[in-house]
Order: C-alpha cells, then structure tokens, then sequence
C-alpha cells in the first residue's frame, strides 16, 4: 500500500523508470535474431486482415486518381510531343537497338516465371511503416507460406528488398533503399562488385540506393544496369536492382561510388514475389 | 470502458496510419495523427492518461513496424507526460491552443527521433532534416488536426470518458 502511495504522489518517478526501461527495451530489441515474438504474433494476426483491405481499397483510389491525373497531362504535352515524332523517327534505329537489349533485361528481370524453382510465393502489401523515417513495409504471407527471414521479394521489375522478420502469416520487407539495407551488387555490363545501400535517410529521401566501394578503374557510365552478385548466398544472383544515375568520387577516395535508381517504383507496390537464395534452402 | 475506448482507438489508428496515409503522403511526409492524438488526451484529460496513450500507442508502432521495441513508445511518452502537465491551465476548447501544442509535440518527438538516430552513428544534417522532413511533417499533422480533436472533443462530452485515472493504480 505504500509502495502504491509513494508512485502515486510522484508521476515523474514512474515516468523516469519507464523511460529507462524502453531505453534497455530497445537496446535489447534491437539485436534481435529476426523473429517475432509472440506479442508482435498476435498483434500482427489481428491488424493484418484490416490492413489488407484498407490497404487494397485506398490504393485502388489512388490509382485511378493517379491516371486520371496522368492523362491530363498528356493531352497538355501531346501538341509538344508532335513535334518531336520527326526527330523520335531519326532515333528509331537507335531505338531498335534499345529494345533488343530492353528484350534482354526483361528476361533478366522476369526471374519468376524463368526460374520457377526460386519462387516461394506471391504475396500482396499489407502495409507501411508509418513514419516518414524508414522504408519498412508489410506482406500478407509468412512462415506457414514457406517464407524465411532474408529471402529475396522482388517484383517483374526488379528486387524490393528481403524479409527481415517472419510470423505465421505476415513477414516485414525491408526495402533496398531503406538507409541500414546494404546488399551485394555487381555492375552487369563491366561485372565490377560493390555494395548497394540504400539512401532513404531522413533529408534525403530520393528513393534511391548508393553502390559504393566499386574499384577505381572501372569504366562505369550512367544508365549501366545493376544487378545482385549473390555474394554471401542471402540473396539470388542476377536479380535486377537499377541502373547508375550518377558517377560520385572525390579525390581521397579509394574506390568510386554510383548512386542507382531502383527499377521498383516503391511508391505503388502492391503485389510482390518471395525468392530464395538457394534451390537446396 | 475509458481503457477500451482508448485502445480501440489507437488499434484504429495504426491501421489508417499504415494503410491510408501512404496514399495521402506528399513529397513523401505524412500526418502523424498518433500525436494529435497524445496531445488531445494531454488537452482533455491530462496526465496519467495522455502519457498511457502515447506509452501504448507508441508501443503498437513499435511493436508492428518499429526496428526495436521502445523507440516509438519513449518518444510518444515523453511527450504525452510533458504537454499533459499544461492540463487545466490551458483553454482545451480553443483550436489554436491544440494546434499549437501539436506543432510542438511533432517538433519534440522528431528531435527526440533524430537525438536517437544520432547516437546510433548515422550520419545527418540537422539543416536538412529540418527543412525536408520536420517541418512539412509539422505542417500536414497540424493541418489534420482539427478533425482529429473535434471528434475526440465530441468523444469527451460522454460521461464515462471523464473518469481520471491515476498514477499508481
């Protein structure tokens, strides 16, 4: 009873052992093996189906909005765009030569339907962090799905991100351009290893990822594609990342850095494939 | 049948959060309509309960999509504790006062969030995430917040949502 008093007429003592308690939560927490607990289990059980609709209902929305939207502005540019068919003609050649290499890349990226013995399952987004800070988001299928932590998620255009964490029917997606994502790239064409990580940090959300420690002497340019090594057995190789927007290097550095556009447009993901590093995993 | 209420509200606000607002986010910021809820609470009943709902409403978050358990909830938190210590000094009915309160309960948690981030080695300009993420973020939650406080303030007419709680029980 007085141990009942003694917090009731002092909040702030309360409030200061909670904080040290969330502190050390944290710390805990944060080195975590990659699975959920049995709290964020059944919160996720009972979230996940109400999610799932509301997630699909407003994107629906959103969507429809966003054509609507589109088409207006292509009647705007269509005068502009009439006048450069001459000039788009003289580029036809060029753009023949586009397609077939177009044509290969997409069989690169149609990594589902080549290689089906990598595809675990399909899967529809359920969710987003709901912050401004990270690019975590959540999935409908889980370990009762055949799905574990580090698989691949990729779409037809190219890889998401991995799985971080698994529940029994609902995983988290860590996206590549969340800025603590960090996987192994190589560069297709020059076939120059590096690591892609991701840039969405606060202040600096572009959506784009960072291939650093490239060697010196590799005669990258931009629009070369980027795609996973499969280094390290977390992630298949041959996935299609991006392509280099931009050639970074200071003087002092000893190895050059590309910032790469991810091919996924992580603002309208919907539906996902989970892949798996290995056949015998 | 307050804790229900509370708890249905928040189990409510994390599913809009995650679901809506992604479609509603502009230049990639989003309400945070969890504060202005901590902030009504702190306005309409003060503290123990304005620091409960944004101890529990913090922990959802974390627990759902945090990288750790107790980032969100310490923020939220502090933050319900702090703003309920103005409980009955302030005019709860005026708008502004909520709106005010609001900015800077965004401005507090996201230094709260950046001070953490910046002990975990990650490199950030300040400037920036001022100007990029803080500010606009400052704006959006302030510009939702008057739906958000009419209805809690409708909320609050109900007899039963005007039972205190205490600290220490």
């Amino acid at each position: 009873m007085s141990l009942i008093r003694f917090f009731r007429n002092r909040p702030l003592v309360i409030i200061v052992i909670l904080s040290v308690l969330l502190i050390v939560a944290a710390v805990f927490t944060s080195q975590n093996d990659g699975s959920i607990n049995a709290v964020e289990g059944i919160v996720g059980e009972i979230i996940s189906p109400v999610q799932k609709i509301l997630y699909s209902a407003t994107s629906y929305v959103y969507n429809s909005i966003s054509d609507i939207k589109e088409r207006r502005e292509l009647r705007t540019n269509y005068q502009n765009l009439k006048e450069r068919v001459a000039y788009l003609e003289k580029e036809l050649l060029r753009m023949n030569e586009l397609e077939k290499q177009n044509q290969r890349l997409r069989r690169l990226l149609d990594f589902a339907t080549e290689r089906e013995e990598f595809v675990v399952t399909g899967a529809r987004v359920t969710g987003k962090d709901p912050g401004n800070w990270f690019d975590i988001f959540t999935i409908d299928k889980g370990e009762n799905h055949g799905i574990a932590v580090n698989m691949a998620v990729v779409t037809e255009q190219g890889l998401v991100g991995r799985i971080i964490e698994v529940g029994s029917n609902w995983s988290k997606v860590q996206s590549i351009i969340d800025a603590r994502s960090s996987i192994s790239g190589i560069i297709e064409r020059t076939r120059d290893n590096g690591v892609v990580k991701g840039n969405n940090l606060f202040g600096f959300e572009d959506g784009t990822c960072s291939m650093i420690y490239l060697p010196l002497d590799s005669e990258i340019v931009e629009g070369d594609k980027v795609i996973t090594s499969g280094l390290g057995g977390i992630l298949p190789k041959g996935i299609y990342i991006g392509e280099v927007k931009e050639i970074t290097r200071s003087k002092r550095d000893l190895y050059k850095t590309v910032i790469v556009e991810p091919a996924v447009d992580f603002r309208r993901l919907e539906e996902v494939l989970v892949v798996k590093g290995r056949t015998d995993d | 049948m307050k804790g229900w209420v509370i708890c249905g509200i928040l189990l409510g606000n994390i599913i809009i959060q995650s679901s809506l607002f992604p479609f509603i986010q502009i230049y990639g910021v989003q309400p945070d309509s969890l504060a202005v809820l901590v902030v009504s609470f702190a306005l309409l009943a003060g503290n123990p309960t304005s620091a409960i709902v944004g101890l529990a409403g913090g922990l959802l978050q974390d627990i759902i999509y945090g990288p750790c358990v107790g980032v969100y909830a310490l923020q939220y938190m502090l933050a319900g504790y702090t703003i309920g210590l103005v409980y009955g000094k302030v005019f709860a009915d005026k708008m502004m006062v909520c709106m005010f309160f609001v900015a800077l309960m965004v401005l507090l948690r996201e230094f709260l969030m950046f001070i953490q981030l910046f002990f975990t080695g990650l490199d950030v300009s300040i400037y920036n995430v001022f100007f990029t993420v803080i500010l606009p973020e400052i704006v959006y939650t302030v510009a939702v917040t008057p739906l958000i406080y009419y209805l809690m303030r409708r909320l609050y007419k109900y007899r039963f949502m005007n039972r205190r709680w205490h600290f220490g029980n």
